[in-house]
């Protein structure tokens, strides 16, 4: 079990303050390290940081479908990429993701190194972050070098680290989710202002379909006119944290209905991925099955050989770095992003590579579609019927029908959510089985 | 007491025999006592209090502190959140409070910090009080650290429960009350009814506690539910803070602490009331600059109205005010908008106030932003763009698509189950049937042998109106073709069994759609595998046949013939013919099978190709006009052009009947569709009649429910006239309560544009009969407007915008809402002149402008003008 050995703390020192995100487990190109140090550093403003990273911690807080279960604290995940800081987070509901990146220009000085780990946020320092001035210098540092000296003696702060299950299953969904948003339209720092503020705040607040007008971003009364929707307001409320720092905002829409915001901040950037219903969380979308269901652990194995925490992974140069084709990298970082292990930009339109404890089981334990699949084509349930196939289901019985790149079946599942969800278990069962019979 | 008079004591749950003896236990007896409690006791005590009764929770707690080992087995026994008590009408805690303290302070401590630590959520929640109803008063005489979380939520009930207890000083209820801060007799620490003040005096450790709460998400919510003034949470606390029972600075601290976390506006409107009692100032704001900045975006309107105060009062500099005022300029919060023009106007030289003012002479409120403009010295305002205002969007027209059929086999019939467990469609009872002909005339054994592979359809929505494929299992399994009597009624009681539901809604009579639709079904069924295919089989998705597909069939079913119910329903659904039409059926001679012989006894000469062209040359199939007026809806019957042996069908007259659906301002005990499937099948069976479908769903009950909002969706897909009766609903369905119900009726107001179905000119004349009525608000017809124009519905919008909007300037007395019509008006002003349709409002617009009222409609009015007079024409 991972804990912090001692809170995280801002201290308010002449000339300046000095903040220190306590680290958990961490896991770094050396191995798995307690309590590792990944920066030291002055950041360039440390008010906008402090806010983007209260609005991650927020995010983390809330259940956005039940206001009333909020939470004092959850803990961050944190990556560092060399030469940026990423602070992830899911919801409680798991249907809101956000993620503060803070990028080369948000640092003054200080080196950032690679690894992965959680940090504390509490709530003494949630004050103190909110109370951070524009103007004074703020060192911050990730994880506290001088602890590796500390003694038995000392007095520590044992909080042992939430990383939920759920929150590994929205590390899996999220970055396919990204992968397929589209850039809708873009604010000025004045309009996401207006916009923010706006926004309705009981949770979860109504599922708006948005339309970039001369004024901003309004309320659509209809699907058909509107560049994004937007479900459950609420959901988007927390960023108004940093609406005063916001620059520029850029609105991303998705097929499924989900939303990405992306807010510009004076040295990094705030991005949400809102899922697409409010009761929805970033678990069970079902997107990442089929690269479950038909990547094989040789290109796993390639593509993890060469990923060190790259900021930016070139998929054409890992291709050839691993020997194999795009395409095989592709599938093999879907498949590693259902462990967690690498997250997706939307701004970059491209993968990031990021470390977070696995669970070997978890890949089966996370896609019951996939695990119930395999079981059907283990018991032989799975027979051609002409045209169609057969999957048999207890004492219920489907048909897998339609081509190849587009089956149907008459499950209950298809009725219900079509391809919008990925397949359901069936068409994964017919295909595993077609696969294996070449 | 022996073992035999405490297990009486469980038995009877008379805990004032037991908790004194536990009291006077000595330690050696309560070892030995400790094994018949572990043994039989406890258990007992936890059957005994199934259901959260009040006397037998005590007995449970008083055995669980008292005779328990260690403070964990006794925390444990007491099964926190899983059972509790919310009343204590007899004063029960006190004494159990005494008896845990009876236990050493150490032990009781050690208790307390393990009961504290019970995570209490949802309906468990309200466990929390008895949990801190035990362990203040352990914490009163302790050193420890008063724990946030349960302990604080427990503390704000019982606080939040007085309020209630007092402001009904004839109930029964007798909340959980604190123990006696000194007194150890079991005295409450206050009586009943009693006031804030003298319960905050009270409690021991006050201002721990408060900071406990304060540190605990939401649980200050508790406190915004107390009304009345000796309930004012800012009185109250102001009180104890002169006297020094509170600290000033560390309730301002701690209070802005808090709102760094997102709690819910009802819990943020008791730290205002907080900030206030601490009164909040310039000076406390000078030294809190960053933070107040920060919470200024984040916080309650409540909260930015105590900030913004001290802030301004804080002799901002040019940054922060900067900082601050984009803020509160963009928020919604006018009067706090009002309060920071005030301080502009003392500034307004300044570069800061300049900008800031700039923003505000952009507000949407015309009122607010004309006075920023005065101040800078602009006296009108900018000529809106018509960019974002289009007059109207493309009209499409209407077309319905070919409805796809079920295959023929067990393949289709799961992809029929499955679609029925997730879609309402018009035409899913139709298609359903059809699966069931088609697939039985290939093999009716194959086709019983797919049905009842399937498990039997058990759950009660399957057996609410007239689903198909239900009755398609009944048959296969048991030969029956109608539902068999009561067995509605029989899942309605087991429902009711299982919720504990006095009764269920069962005992409305089945609608005639459904008698007629269950007549269809009958008659199928007792025909399945001798016929290939129905008559009535729908055409297109909106439930309509064409009249190629029925001749055809007609024409195929000639030897065989067709039943009574399926030729009726064919002709319920068949579109428009011309007359012209009617000789292609004359030439197609198909008997009508009789199916009952007591009704149909003398059908054998009655031809269905006869029958067809008949109706073709009667004009088809009247609809029901729909009228309606101020106290009444009342849908006219028709007389189909039928032999009236075939009038005689199932439920067929009762549809056709008149029905007063409102008489005298009372909704009749008539048929509704209350929801989605009700009009899906009403339309299933008549789908060109959408205009009493709407205003039979109009007739239901609304309230806040977004349901009829959702079934507008079904009433677009009919391919019928869309007159008074849909036009009425969808009039009143603009003004729902809910603002994401209004915008479903926009979508539907889209589709019906799109599909030239809607009538401008009959949206406004119900709009403003509604309005005359009083039964819409004007606030929420803006609001919809205002999305409706955004949507390109400006053209059918205008005239009900401004029908409603004169009705609304020529009364003596102006209704809530009129500012914002009027800037909805402003808003289209541009598109509207463009189309020469200002002329209709600029009048009455004008006189109202022209009085002194100086309220925000007439300003919002002076506004439009003033804008109306810059648009180049």
């Amino acid at each position: 079990m991972s804990t912090y050995t001692a809170a995280s703390d801002l201290t308010v020192e002449a000339g300046g303050s000095r903040l220190v995100l306590e680290t958990a487990l961490g896991v770094t190109p050396v191995g798995d390290i307690q309590h590792p140090a990944f920066f030291s550093g002055f950041v360039s403003r440390p008010d906008v940081a402090a806010s983007a990273l209260l609005t991650v911690a927020d995010v983390a807080a809330t259940s956005y479908y039940d206001l009333s279960l909020l939470r004092a604290s959850l803990d961050p995940v944190l990556t560092a990429s060399g030469d940026r800081l990423r602070f992830e987070s899911f919801s409680r509901c798991n249907g809101v993701y956000a993620r503060f990146d803070l990028l080369e220009n948000g640092i003054d000085s200080g080196d950032v190194r690679f690894g992965t780990t959680n940090v504390d946020i509490n709530q003494p320092l949630r004050l103190a972050l909110a109370s951070v001035r524009t103007s004074e210098l703020l060192h911050l540092s990730v994880g506290n070098d001088q602890l590796t000296v500390s003694t038995p003696e000392q007095t520590h702060i044992e909080r042992q680290v939430d990383l939920p299950d759920r929150w590994i299953r929205g590390f899996a969904e999220v970055p396919m989710t990204a992968n397929g948003l589209e850039l809708a339209t873009e604010l000025d720092g004045a309009q996401s202002m207006q916009f923010l503020a706006s926004l309705p705040n009981s949770a979860p607040g109504p599922t708006l379909h948005l339309t970039r007008t001369s004024r901003g971003l309004q309320t659509s009364a209809t699907p058909r006119r509107a560049d994004v929707r937007l479900a459950g307001t609420a959901r988007l409320s927390t960023a108004r944290r940093l609406m005063r720092f916001v620059r520029h905002t850029r609105v991303f829409r998705h097929e499924s209905g989900a939303s990405g915001w992306v807010f510009d901040v004076d040295g990094g950037q705030v991005t949400f991925i809102i899922s697409p219903d409010p009761y929805r969380g970033f678990s069970g979308e079902g997107s990442l099955l089929r690269h479950l269901s038909r990547s094989a652990n040789t290109d796993v194995d390639a593509v993890l050989d060469h990923l060190a925490w790259q900021p930016v992974i070139d998929k054409e140069r890992l291709a050839l770095d691993a020997g194999i084709g795009v395409e095989h990298v592709e599938g093999a970082l879907a498949v590693l992003a259902t462990s967690g292990r690498v997250g997706y930009d939307v701004v970059d339109g491209a993968w990031f590579h990021r470390e977070l404890p696995i669970d070997p089981e978890r890949q089966t334990r996370d896609n019951p579609r996939l695990t119930r699949a395999r079981e059907m084509v283990a018991r032989q349930a799975v027979t051609r019927d002409g045209d169609t196939w057969r999957v048999r289901v207890g004492d219920a019985q489907h048909w897998v029908s339609g081509n190849p790149g587009q089956p149907i079946c008459t499950c209950q599942w298809q009725a219900r959510y079509g391809s919008s969800r990925g397949p359901c278990s069936h068409i994964l069962a017919v295909e595993i089985t077609t696969a294996a019979r070449g | 007491m022996d073992s035999a008079m405490v297990e009486r004591a469980i038995a009877d749950s008379d805990w004032k025999a037991l908790l004194p003896f536990l009291y006077a236990l000595a330690d050696e007896e309560r070892t030995q006592l400790r094994g018949p409690y572990r043994a039989r006791w406890r258990a007992a005590a936890r059957r005994a209090n199934g259901g959260w009764r009040y006397r037998p929770r005590i007995v449970q707690l008083g055995l669980a502190i008292g005779l328990a080992e260690t403070p964990d087995e006794a925390s444990k026994n007491c099964a926190w959140a899983r059972e509790f008590a919310w009343t204590d009408e007899e004063g029960a805690f006190p004494y159990l409070a005494q008896l845990l303290l009876a236990r050493g302070l150490e032990w009781a401590e050690k208790f307390s910090e393990l009961a504290t630590a019970t995570r209490v959520s949802g309906e468990a929640a309200r466990g929390a009080g008895e949990i801190a109803a035990l362990t203040i008063p352990v914490y009163a005489r302790s050193d420890r650290q008063v724990p946030e979380g349960t302990l604080a939520l427990g503390w704000t009930q019982i606080v939040n429960s007085a309020a209630v207890a007092s402001s009904r000083p004839d109930s029964h209820w007798i909340p959980i009350r604190l123990a006696h801060p000194t007194l150890d007799d079991g005295s409450t620490a206050y009586p009943l009814p009693t006031h804030l003040e003298d319960v905050l005096r009270a409690t021991p450790r006050i201002a721990d506690l408060l900071s406990a709460a304060l540190l605990t998400p939401n649980a200050l919510g508790e406190l915004a539910k107390m009304t009345g003034a000796e309930w004012d949470v800012e009185t109250a606390v102001r009180s104890l803070v002169a006297e020094g029972l509170l600290n000033r600075d560390d309730l301002i601290d701690e209070t802005l602490s808090a709102l760094t976390r997102a709690d819910r506006p009802s819990a943020q409107r008791v730290m205002a009331a907080l900030l206030k009692a601490a009164d909040l100032a310039g000076g406390d704001a000078a030294t809190r600059l960053p933070l107040i900045s920060h919470l200024m975006a984040v916080v309650h309107g409540s909260v930015t109205g105590v900030l913004l105060v001290a802030a301004l009062d804080a002799d901002l500099d040019d940054d922060a005010l900067l900082d601050i005022g984009t803020v509160i300029l963009a928020r919604k919060e006018k009067a706090q908008k009002q309060t920071l023009l005030k301080t502009l106007s003392r500034h307004r030289s300044s570069a800061t106030a300049q900008k800031l003012l700039a923003v505000a002479s952009e507000d949407a409120d015309a009122a607010f932003a004309a006075k920023a403009r005065s101040m800078l010295g602009e006296g009108t305002p900018a000529v809106p763009s018509a960019d974002d205002v289009i007059w109207s969007i493309p009209v499409g027209g209407y077309h319905a698509w070919r409805v796809p059929q079920w295959s023929a086999d067990a393949a289709g019939l799961d992809a029929a189950w499955s679609d029925s467990h997730t879609w309402v469609r018009i035409t899913s009872n139709s298609m359903a049937l059809d699966l069931a002909v088609r697939f039985a005339h290939r093999g009716l054994g194959r086709f019983r042998e797919a049905v009842l592979a399937r498990p039997s359809p058990s759950q009660l929505w399957m057996w609410v109106g007239p689903q198909v494929l239900p009755l398609v299992h009944l048959w296969a399994s048991t030969g029956a073709r109608r539902r068999p009597d009561g067995k509605l009624e029989k899942w309605a009681a087991d429902v009711a069994r299982w919720f504990g539901a006095s009764s269920f809604v069962v005992d409305a009579p089945r609608p005639p759609h459904q008698k007629f639709t269950e007549g269809l079904i009958e008659e199928t069924l007792s025909r399945l595998g001798d016929i290939p295919e129905l008559l009535s089989t729908p055409s297109r998705v909106d439930g309509s046949l064409s009249v190629d597909d029925l001749a055809l069939r007609l024409k195929r079913a000639q030897r065989r013939g067709v039943g009574p119910y399926d030729l009726v329903q064919a002709l319920l659904r068949l579109e428009p013919a011309h007359e012209a039409d009617a000789a292609r059926f004359e030439k197609i001679s198909t008997p009508v099978w009789p199916e009952r012989k007591r009704t149909f006894g003398r059908m054998r000469s009655v031809d269905a190709g006869q029958i067809v062209a008949e109706w073709i040359r009667a004009g088809g199939l009247p609809t029901p006009w729909v009228m309606v007026d101020a106290s009444s809806v009342r849908i006219v019957g028709v007389r189909l052009p039928l032999p009236p042996v075939l009038v005689k069908l199932d439920g067929l007259s009762e549809l056709c009947d008149s029905a007063d659906l409102i008489k005298r301002n009372v909704v009749q005990p008539l048929q509704k569709l209350r929801q989605a499937d009700d009009v899906a099948h009403y339309l299933g069976v008549v789908p060109y009649w959408t205009d009493p479908a709407g205003a039979l769903l109009g007739v239901s009950e609304i309230g806040d429910s977004v349901f009829i909002a959702k079934a507008l969706s079904i009433l677009v897909t009919g391919p019928g006239r869309f007159s008074i009766g849909a036009h009425h609903l969808l009039a009143r369905m603009q003004s729902h309560p809910r603002q994401d119900a209004r915008l479903l009726a926009i979508d539907a107001l889209e589709t019906l544009a799109d599909q030239d179905r809607l009538d401008a000119g009959l949206l406004k004349t119900q709009t403003v009969a509604l309005f005359g009525a009083g039964e819409v608000s004007l606030t929420r017809l803006a609001s919809a407007w205002d999305s409706a124009i955004r949507a390109g519905l400006l053209a059918w919008i205008w005239p009900s915008l401004t029908g409603v909007l004169t009705e609304a300037l020529a009364r003596d007395r102006q209704p809530a809402g009129l500012a914002e019509l009027i800037r909805v008006a402003s808003a289209a002003t541009p598109a509207a002149m463009e189309h020469g349709e200002m002329d209709q409002i600029s009048v009455p617009l004008r006189h109202f402008a022209a009085t002194r009222s100086s309220s925000k409609a007439a300003q919002e009015a002076r506004a439009l003008l003033a804008r109306l007079d810059r648009v180049p024409l």
